[in-house]
C-alpha cells in the first residue's frame, strides 16, 4: 500500500525536508543542547570559582604576610621575630603596611632590636593557662625591655601594676644574666601576671647603643635573645 | 571541570590563575601600605595639641594610646607639621634607655638618639619640609647660635617627635616628668 505523502507543496514546488522531531538551535538535537549547556555552565562556574578562589589567595596571603611576616621581611631566631627593616626609609611594602595596619610605633630597626614572641622555644602558643620561664644571657650593658601583652596588644590588667621589666626594674643575677617569669599565680623575683589573658605575645626591646650598631654586631645581639621555657599548664 | 582537563592541559588558566593572584597580592599589599586608618599617627595625632610637646599619662591597662605600647616607658610626644615653617625641637636625655625620635606620617624613621651611658645628651633639632615649598634658612643656615649644642637638621612634612624615659622606679619617675616636660616642639621664630 502506497504512503500518500500530505505535506504542503510550496508554490515552487520544491519539498521540504522531512521534519525532524526535537530539533533545537543550530540544528542540534535538544539532547545535544541540553549537553551543550551544561558544559557550557560548568565552564563557566568553574571559570568564576577558579578567578574568585586566585583573587581569595591574592587577599588572604597579602593579608597574611602583612599582618605576621614572612621571609622577605622579618628574620626569625627561635620564637622570636623581628621586622628587619621597620621605620626604616628602605622598608618594604610588607613591613609599611604593617607598621600602617597594626597601629603600632615601632622603633626604628636600625636604632634598636624589637623581638617579638607568640610561642615558647619549642613551638607551642604561648597561653595564660601556662607558666614561663624566659632565660636571657648578660645583653652586654645595653638597655633591655621585656613586657607581655594579650594577642591584640593590650596591656593585662592586674594588681600588682606589672606589665613590663627592664634592665633598670628587673632583679639581675650577679653575672649579669635575668629571669622573668609569666604566670597566673604570684612568684618570687621578675614575676609577670598574665591572669585571664589568653594568647600572649612578648615583646623584648633592645636599644642600640648611640654609637650603632654593624651588622655583625646586630648578628651577635640576636645571639643573646632569651629562650622561654614553658614550665606547664593547668 | 572534566571538560576542562579532561584531553589536555589548560594553560591559559595554569598561568592565568596564579598571576591573578599575585596581581591581586600586590594591589592588596600597595592599598594596605596607603591606608592611614589605622595608622599609629593618625591614632596619636588626633589627640595632641600640633606643634607643642605633651607628656603622656602614664601607660596601664585601657589606657593605651596605640597597641604594644608599653608601661616600662614614659613618652612625651609631638604631632608636628612643617607646613607653617621649621620645627625646633629641644629634649634631654640624662641617661641610658631614654631616647628621642622624629618618625614620619608613613611610620618611616628620620632620626633617632639614644642617651650614651652616664652622660647627659641635649638634642637640638630642627625639622623642615621635605619638599620644594621650603626655600627659607634653618636658623643654622642663617648663622643664628641658639645654644652651644650641635644641632641636627632633618626633612618631614607631618609626623612625631617621641621622647622616651625609661621606667628605673617609683624614686625616679618624678624626675623622669620633669625632664620629659622640659622638652620643647615648635615653629622656629625667625
Amino acid at each position: 500500500m502506497a504512503v500518500t505523502d500530505v505535506r504542503p507543496v510550496p508554490a515552487n514546488g520544491i519539498a521540504l525536508p522531512p521534519p525532524s522531531p526535537r530539533r533545537g538551535l543550530n540544528g542540534l538535537s535538544l539532547a545535544q543542547l541540553a549537553r551543550h549547556l551544561s558544559r557550557r555552565i560548568a565552564q563557566l562556574i568553574f571559570a568564576i570559582a577558579a578567578i574568585a578562589a586566585a583573587v581569595l589567595v591574592g587577599i588572604m596571603t597579602s593579608r597574611n604576610m602583612i599582618a605576621n611576616g614572612s621571609v622577605f621581611a622579618i628574620d626569625s631566631y627561635g620564637p622570636w621575630h623581628h621586622w628587619r627593616s621597620a621605620g626604616r626609609t628602605t622598608a618594604d611594602p610588607y613591613t609599611r603596611a604593617h607598621m600602617m595596619k597594626s597601629g603600632r610605633l615601632l622603633l626604628a630597626s636600625d636604632s634598636a632590636g624589637v623581638f617579638e614572641a607568640n610561642t615558647d622555644t619549642l613551638g607551642a602558643r604561648l597561653h595564660s593557662s601556662c607558666d614561663y620561664v624566659i632565660e636571657g644571657p648578660d645583653p652586654g650593658g645595653i638597655w633591655w625591655s621585656m613586657a607581655v601583652f594579650d594577642s591584640v596588644g593590650a596591656q593585662i590588667a592586674n594588681d600588682a601594676g606589672r606589665y613590663a621589666f627592664t634592665s633598670d626594674t628587673a632583679a639581675i643575677n650577679p653575672d649579669g644574666s635575668y629571669i622573668v617569669t609569666l604566670g597566673r599565680d604570684a612568684r618570687p623575683g621578675n614575676w609577670l601576671p598574665t591572669s585571664g589573658a589568653g594568647r600572649l605575645s612578648l615583646v623584648f626591646t633592645t636599644l642600640d647603643p648611640p654609637t650603632g650598631l654593624s651588622d655583625e654586631e646586630r648578628a651577635e645581639r640576636s645571639k643573646l635573645l632569651p629562650i622561654i621555657r614553658r614550665e606547664g599548664c593547668s | 571541570m572534566r571538560h576542562l582537563i579532561g584531553r589536555s592541559i589548560p594553560w591559559r588558566w595554569v598561568i592565568g590563575l596564579p598571576v591573578l593572584a599575585a596581581t591581586v597580592h600586590i594591589i592588596t599589599t600597595l592599598l594596605a601600605v596607603t591606608d592611614t586608618q589605622a595608622s599609629a599617627y593618625r591614632q596619636i595625632a588626633a589627640k595632641l595639641k600640633p606643634n607643642a610637646m605633651v607628656v603622656l599619662d602614664p601607660i596601664a591597662p585601657g589606657q593605651q594610646p596605640l597597641p604594644f605600647l608599653t608601661s616600662d616607658v614614659r613618652y612625651a610626644m609631638c604631632s608636628f607639621s612643617t607646613g607653617g615653617g621649621p620645627i625646633r625641637v629641644t629634649a634631654q636625655l640624662p641617661d641610658t634607655g631614654w631616647s628621642v625620635g622624629v618618625v614620619r606620617a608613613d611610620g618611616t624613621s628620620v632620626y633617632f638618639a639614644a642617651a650614651a651611658p652616664g652622660r647627659r645628651t641635649s638634642i637640638v633639632l630642627t625639622i623642615v619640609p621635605d619638599d620644594t615649598r621650603f626655600l627659607g634658612l634653618t636658623p643654622q643656615a642663617r648663622g643664628e647660635v641658639v645654644d652651644a649644642n650641635p644641632q641636627l637638621t632633618v626633612a618631614a612634612q607631618d609626623g612625631l617627635v617621641i621622647v622616651r624615659a625609661p621606667d628605673k622606679g617609683t624614686a625616679y619617675q618624678a624626675r623622669a616628668v620633669a625632664t620629659l616636660s622640659e622638652a620643647t616642639c615648635d615653629v622656629a621664630r625667625d
